[in-house]
């Protein structure tokens, strides 16, 4: 799976499992496998989980590729229940370990999760003693929360070249700003993001946007089908339920809804005047609405779809009822209340 | 940094498709957003005529501190309605990118050249002061937009606004664009940003960073497609990544304010984002 951005290959890490606010002892394991399959499906290349949902979920998809979260030595008997392409441990919790915890682990390759603020202290140990107990193979920086005007390139290469590891980015989204930084992190040499489904709510970087945006502002080419978007949105809502707001982007099921009529013309001409890509690149369609902001053409157009004949409608008095009832009802015209008003307006009736 | 917010909920945000506000309406929202010591009100679309035309006089009417202005296309048709409304600031909208210019407008860059200058010509002959709007300027060629910057700028308008009409920016094209149009041109620069990839918050405060004077935002977000540069959470970010207090550190009044709004808004208000 995975996304090349200018060449250079990315994983995708999602972490929805672990951060999504369900009752994990009621998980349902039918839902779960629904959600990861479609998350795989859109090109995740690693679903991170944690010792709870490797007990409480019955069996997860083996086809998929994971990583297991680990704080203490207890967890380490989800090691025999699955097969995981990484340990991810924190870095306030590395020394923690036990001999015999340490011992377990050294045939698996571990990404270290270290806050961007304690980055020096890695550099200051000039023995690299947590080098020398534990695999490392990654290191994964949390809790940038603002973009980087410049670059994060040093950053990443430092790291890169002083302890021979690659590199995880994992945004913090408090400041709204986890897909900018996602996708700058990516083209400053990032190997892996760190993602979470709808992550807006989570305060992480969404993966639906920073694929979408990767995709199009970015030209990477995703090894996944952003197709199966509004899949994973219901199987996410079913698995959590949590409805998506109706204008998150990419999800949300009003992006694509336009009324205007200087947004109507512009799409019946060329829908890239004021679309950022086509609706069915994510599995969805573009819909037009009828309501206050409606102009003739638009009105005209809509009659048309409803097989409705406005050969002797007097449009101008029939888009300004079309305006105060839209008005009145505080929202669009819905298209059988359209048919109905269309009868008294039309003089062949 | 003195940054200034222009609140566009009363026009981009009622362009949302499913979204109607009445004069009633109209009128409460623009006392709220005054109340919230905002710079300046885009109240709507006089050239829509009818009901939209009318509320648009009566929130001249209220003599708001808020700058009141309204949006134009580049029409003297549109801008005499503007006129007619007795507004502050007449806003006029040129498509900027080839796309818009071509695909839209059927046009070239000389016609739209030729058309903005008639239009200034007839405001600036009224007195009115003029903002124009660079449409789609993130996907425009920037010799193009320097171009409209200078020409507009000698014709007396001081600021332009600088639209990611598709919401396709990221923060570093963002501070190259801006600080490229503030170094060929004494030009005040308003950003206007979409949130199509979840980026309006961070492209908005990279062009406070590059220095942009103002910024567009609506209540909750709402506008076009999925939406716009949120009030509410900008002047918190901003606050939090710059000390600029622009809530006289009373954020709860912020929200109880911007609560009525949602409340008059009623379109999908369980769905707003709190």
């Amino acid at each position: 799976m995975s996304i090349l951005v200018e060449e250079s290959k990315k994983l995708i890490i999602d972490r929805t499992l672990i951060h999504m606010n369900i009752d994990i002892q009621a998980l349902d394991s039918y839902k779960v496998v629904k959600f990861l399959k479609l998350l795989y499906g859109l090109g995740v290349d690693l679903i991170e989980i944690n010792s709870d949902i490797a007990s409480n979920v019955k069996e997860l998809p083996e086809d998929l590729n994971y990583m297991l979260r680990m704080n203490k030595d207890s967890d380490i008997f989800c090691l025999n229940k699955y097969k995981f392409d990484y340990i991810v441990i924190e870095y306030k919790n590395i020394l923690n370990f036990s001999c015999k915890g340490v011992s377990k682990l050294k045939n698996n390759k571990v990404m270290l999760e270290i806050d961007i603020e304690n980055l020096d202290e890695l550099y200051l140990d000039e023995n690299n003693k947590i080098f020398s107990m534990f695999n490392i193979k990654c290191i994964r920086i949390k809790n940038i929360s603002k973009y980087n005007l410049k670059s994060f390139t040093s950053l990443i290469m430092d790291l890169k070249t002083n302890f021979l590891v690659k590199v995880d980015i994992c945004a913090d989204n408090k400041f709204y700003m986890g897909t900018a930084i996602t996708m700058e992190a990516c083209v400053d040499g990032a190997d892996f993001i760190t993602t979470t489904f709808n992550g807006e709510n989570y305060g992480y970087t969404p993966l639906e946007e920073i694929i979408v945006a990767l995709k199009v502002i970015k030209k990477g080419i995703l090894h996944g089908d952003l197709k199966l978007l509004p899949a994973a949105s219901g199987a996410y809502t079913e698995l959590t339920g949590e409805a998506i707001y109706n204008m998150k982007p990419v999800l949300g099921e009003d992006i694509f809804k336009y009324e205007s009529g200087i947004h109507v013309d512009g799409i019946a001409k060329d829908s890239k005047t004021y679309e950022p890509y086509e609706p069915k690149e994510i599995g969805k369609e573009r819909k037009m609405l009828i309501g206050k902001h409606s102009g003739r053409k638009a009105v005209m157009v809509k009659l048309k779809e409803l097989n409705v004949d406005y050969t002797f409608i007097n449009m101008e008095a029939f888009l300004s009822e079309i305006r105060a009832e839209s008005i009145k009802l505080k929202r669009n015209i819905l298209d059988y209340e359209l048919i109905e008003m269309s009868r008294g307006f039309n003089n062949f009736y | 940094m003195n940054t200034r917010i222009v609140d566009t909920t009363l026009r981009d945000g009622e362009q949302k498709a499913g979204i109607a506000f009445s004069m009633e309406d109209k009128v409460e929202i623009a006392k709220l957003i005054n109340a919230m010591n905002i710079f300046q009100i885009e109240a709507g679309i006089p050239a829509m005529g009818g009901d939209e035309k009318e509320s648009i006089k009566e929130i001249v009417k209220l003599g708001l501190k808020s700058k009141i202005s309204s949006w134009n296309r580049m029409s003297i048709k549109d801008i005499h309605q503007s006129m007619d409304c007795g507004v502050d600031i007449i806003h006029i909208s040129v498509p900027s990118s080839d796309i818009q210019i071509q695909s839209k407008l059927g046009k070239n860059k000389s016609w739209v050249i030729d058309n903005l200058s008639k239009c200034i010509t007839y405001a600036t002959c009224k007195e009115y002061e003029i903002t124009v709007g660079l449409e789609d300027a993130s996907r425009a060629d920037m010799d193009f937009l320097i171009e409209i910057c200078k020409l507009v700028f000698e014709m007396g308008v001081k600021r332009v606004r600088y639209a990611d009409t598709v919401g396709i920016l990221c923060p570093r094209k963002t501070v190259y664009d801006i600080k490229k149009i503030m170094n060929e041109v004494p030009i005040e620069i308003e950003a206007h940003m979409h949130n199509d990839f979840g980026m309006a918050m961070a492209n908005s405060m990279a062009a406070v960073d590059a220095g942009a004077q103002y910024v567009d935002c609506t209540i909750s977000g709402i506008g076009e497609r999925a939406g716009n540069c949120n009030f509410s959470r900008f002047v918190k970010v901003l606050y939090e990544l710059t000390g600029e207090d622009l809530f006289s550190k009373d954020y709860k009044s912020l929200i109880r304010k911007e609560e009525n709004i949602k409340h008059i808004i009623k379109y999908g208000i369980e769905h707003l984002v709190v």
